[in-house]
């Protein structure tokens, strides 16, 4: 009965097992052993970059392929077959397009810059900014030099938010 | 043995051969060939490491060979 009403609900059901299990078995033989073991239990793989040095990537077969550098995430990739594939087969298509075709996996997939995510110390820094910043206010009292260098240091954190994002936004453009 | 896998919604499509039987290497050029046309990626697997290369013309001494559409921005 279970099995009649499960054909109804998703009539192609065995059909998708089936090539699940295929491309589960496929990216087995494709990858090493220690890499498939980290598939199974974490449900990624991280390959390395060949053109830059201190760049991983991340893949899964259904998120954008996650981009890290020096083990710090600073973007992601979102490419994906154009037809419907077995999550397997995704992870596998992706991991070779980045070992053997990398210009081409970062020309063809689309990037997602982090939006607002806090990183390091940043948000720490901020808090921090925002409890002294009395104080540092009275540093007016000092003259024009005590105040400029008041704002100065309320404004250091945005100024190196910033000039951080643009880095690795040029980091991750540069091919 | 070679063995060119071709990744497809259902599932690989396995294609053998054994370069010694001319016949066969003849046929898996054929359709190397075909899917090269069609725009496919086709990757050799490193024997070892099993990293990829790209390849874009048929050794019939290759071992794996995986091809696949290229993929596309989502």
């Amino acid at each position: 009965m279970w099995r009649f009403l499960g054909s109804l609900l998703a009539p192609d059901a065995d059909e998708q097992d089936a090539a699940w299990q295929r491309a589960e078995s496929l990216l087995q033989d494709s990858l090493p052993p220690d890499q498939y073991e980290a598939y199974r239990s974490r449900g990624f793989v991280d390959v390395p970059s060949r053109k830059f040095a201190e760049r991983t990537y991340r893949v899964d077969g259904w998120r954008p392929v996650g981009v890290y550098e020096r083990g710090q995430f600073v973007g992601a990739v979102c490419i994906r077959p154009r037809v419907g594939m077995p999550g397997p087969d995704v992870v596998l298509a992706r991991k070779l397009m980045i070992e053997g075709a990398e210009d081409e996996f970062l020309r063809a997939g689309n990037w997602l810059s982090p939006a607002w995510r806090p990183a390091g110390v940043t948000p720490t820094i901020f808090l921090l900014v925002v409890l002294i910043s009395p104080w540092l206010l009275q540093l007016r009292q000092l003259g024009a030099g005590g105040l400029a260098l008041g704002l100065a240091l309320i404004a250091l954190p945005a100024v190196s938010l910033l000039w951080r994002r643009r880095r690795v936004r040029q980091g991750l453009r540069s091919t | 043995m070679g063995v060119l896998r071709i990744l497809g919604p259902s599932g690989d499509t396995r294609v053998d051969w054994s370069p010694a039987v001319p016949g066969e290497v003849e046929d898996v050029r054929r359709r190397f060939d075909e899917i090269i046309r069609e725009g496919y990626l086709v990757f050799e697997l490193d024997e070892h490491t099993k990293e990829g290369r790209q390849v874009r013309t048929f050794d019939p001494e290759s071992k794996q060979l995986r091809a696949f559409r290229p993929l596309a921005g989502g």
